[in-house]
């Protein structure tokens, strides 16, 4: 069974990842049910989770980013993600924009979600030095939007 | 990059720290990753660097970003939603509980998909397909055979030097020969033995100037032109009668008209195929029925004999051998 943890780290993963509620839902769900048919199939131990969640998560992502309307968002406040109060999505948005894929997902699964390097490491098949390698990349290029956007506001 | 259990304490001389190793040290240097080294180099490179303050900051400000990023909260019946939601192929599958059905119920039906698929494809590309193998005729063609065209049979020439024996094995074409003339009166073809006469060349080359301009085809018959003169007599001593109107034939401008003489002796009887000119020809028909009676008939043919002359068969039959069967 999937923890209730688990189903919102899927949820936001893919909320942050398209920007489109939609196609949020339907990668959260199809990710949702290929986890459960894969804890049937195979005894799945706790620890090993996150990795298998980050493996798979990666590949409806890939499958599902062909669907992405535009890079403009469409996100909602009746949609089924809330905000905290006062974060602004735009330098998020703006960061989706000028970085490349494979630095976006790994903040997302590294300081959205609070996923472990190796576990990160593990579900996509690389070490440990490339994923901080990737995450200290992704920080700089967000710190940087986030320092813009706050100059202007 | 290397854990921070897995860096080498740094020995002897203080390093001076490249940007490109602080850009590389400043993440781990905010997540306090860094050995206590490395630290503090760092640490005094920010205090003379302007560029890898800012860079520190940017660092922070996108972590403290993400912190609050990572405070979204999903709803209550989203999570619901997205747990009990299933695609069509899912629901149709738990529908008809595909999985527990029996094994080789399973298998038969899958089978049963795959060959419909298969004949599906080929039948709709047969078409194509039909084009690899060899084109087979259906229409058999056999010779074209003219049934109305007789035997034609090599004319025999007999001769007083050929041997009885062969002349009597000519004698079933002869007779051949001989059923064909009175059954087929109107035959295109000739089936007698005949040799073209010198009248008859110009005929072949008007009707020659004639196929110039006319197409005719391929087996067309000739059209009868000329005629001859079937006469048909039973006498009895047929050796003695055939020499003596033989004789007599010749005395009135008789002349052989095929391949063989006047007076050809059969088994059954005699024949004579001759020409005469037409100035003889009542001469002619007394002298025969001072033998016997006669019996005569005019028939159109395709050979066409010269101006002034007429041609005739004549057939003899033998009586005596007539009677003898009877």
């Amino acid at each position: 069974m999937i923890s209730e943890a688990q189903l919102r780290s899927i949820a936001l993963f893919f909320y942050f990842a398209f920007q489109d509620e939609k196609l949020a839902e339907q990668a959260s769900a199809k990710t949702i049910a290929r986890i459960q048919r894969r804890q049937k199939e195979q005894d799945i131990a706790e620890a090993e989770m996150d990795s298998i969640i980050v493996s798979i998560t990666q590949k409806i992502w890939r499958n599902h980013k062909k669907y992405i309307q535009n890079t403009q968002s469409s996100v909602s406040a009746e949609g089924g993600w809330l905000l905290d109060k006062g974060v602004d999505l735009g330098p998020w948005q703006q960061f989706r924009k000028e970085t490349v894929e494979d630095e976006f997902l790994v903040l997302i699964w590294s300081k959205i979600l609070k996923m472990n390097d190796e576990s990160i490491s593990k579900g996509l098949g690389v070490t440990t030095g490339t994923i901080r390698h990737r995450v200290g990349r992704a920080l700089k290029l967000l710190g940087s939007t986030v320092c813009e956007e706050t100059t202007r506001g | 990059m290397a854990k921070p259990s897995e860096y080498h304490p740094l020995k002897g001389k203080k390093r001076h720290l490249s940007w490109f190793l602080v850009e590389e040290m400043m993440y781990d240097y905010v997540i306090g990753q860094l050995d206590s080294g490395r630290r503090k180099a760092l640490s005094e490179y920010l205090e003379t660097s302007k560029e890898a303050r800012d860079l520190e900051r940017r660092l922070k400000d996108a972590i403290e970003y993400c912190n609050s990023l990572s405070q979204t909260e999903v709803s209550e019946p989203l999570m619901e939603k997205l747990v009990k939601s299933k695609s069509l192929w899912n629901r149709w599958v738990g529908f008809i509980a595909w999985k527990q059905w029996p094994e080789a119920t399973r298998w038969t039906l899958e089978a049963f998909a795959v060959s419909l698929v298969v004949a599906f494809i080929v039948a709709v590309s047969w078409p194509k397909i039909s084009n690899w193998f060899p084109e087979r005729q259906s229409d058999v063609v056999l010779a074209e055979l003219d049934k109305k065209k007789a035997e034609v049979v090599e004319p025999i020439v007999a001769t007083p030097e050929k041997k009885s024996s062969e002349v009597e094995s000519q004698s079933a074409a002869i007779t051949l020969l001989q059923v064909a003339e009175n059954s087929q009166p109107k035959s295109t073809l000739s089936i007698e033995e005949e040799t073209p006469v010198v009248g008859q060349q110009d005929d072949v080359v008007e009707a020659a100037a004639e196929e110039v301009t006319v197409v005719k085809p391929a087996v067309e018959k000739p059209k009868p032109k000329g005629f001859v003169y079937r006469a048909f007599m039973t006498l009895g001593k047929i050796e003695e009668v055939t020499e003596e109107i033989r004789l007599k034939l010749q005395t009135l401008g008789g002349q052989k008209a095929g391949e063989v003489r006047m007076g050809w002796r059969k088994p059954k009887g005699s024949y004579f195929h001759f020409s005469i000119p037409e100035s003889n020809y009542d001469t002619v028909v007394e002298m025969l029925r001072s033998f016997g009676p006669v019996q005569i008939a005019k028939d159109p043919h395709w050979r066409v004999m010269p101006e002034g002359k007429i041609r005739i068969i004549l057939w003899v039959e033998d009586m005596d051998l007539k009677k003898q069967n009877l």
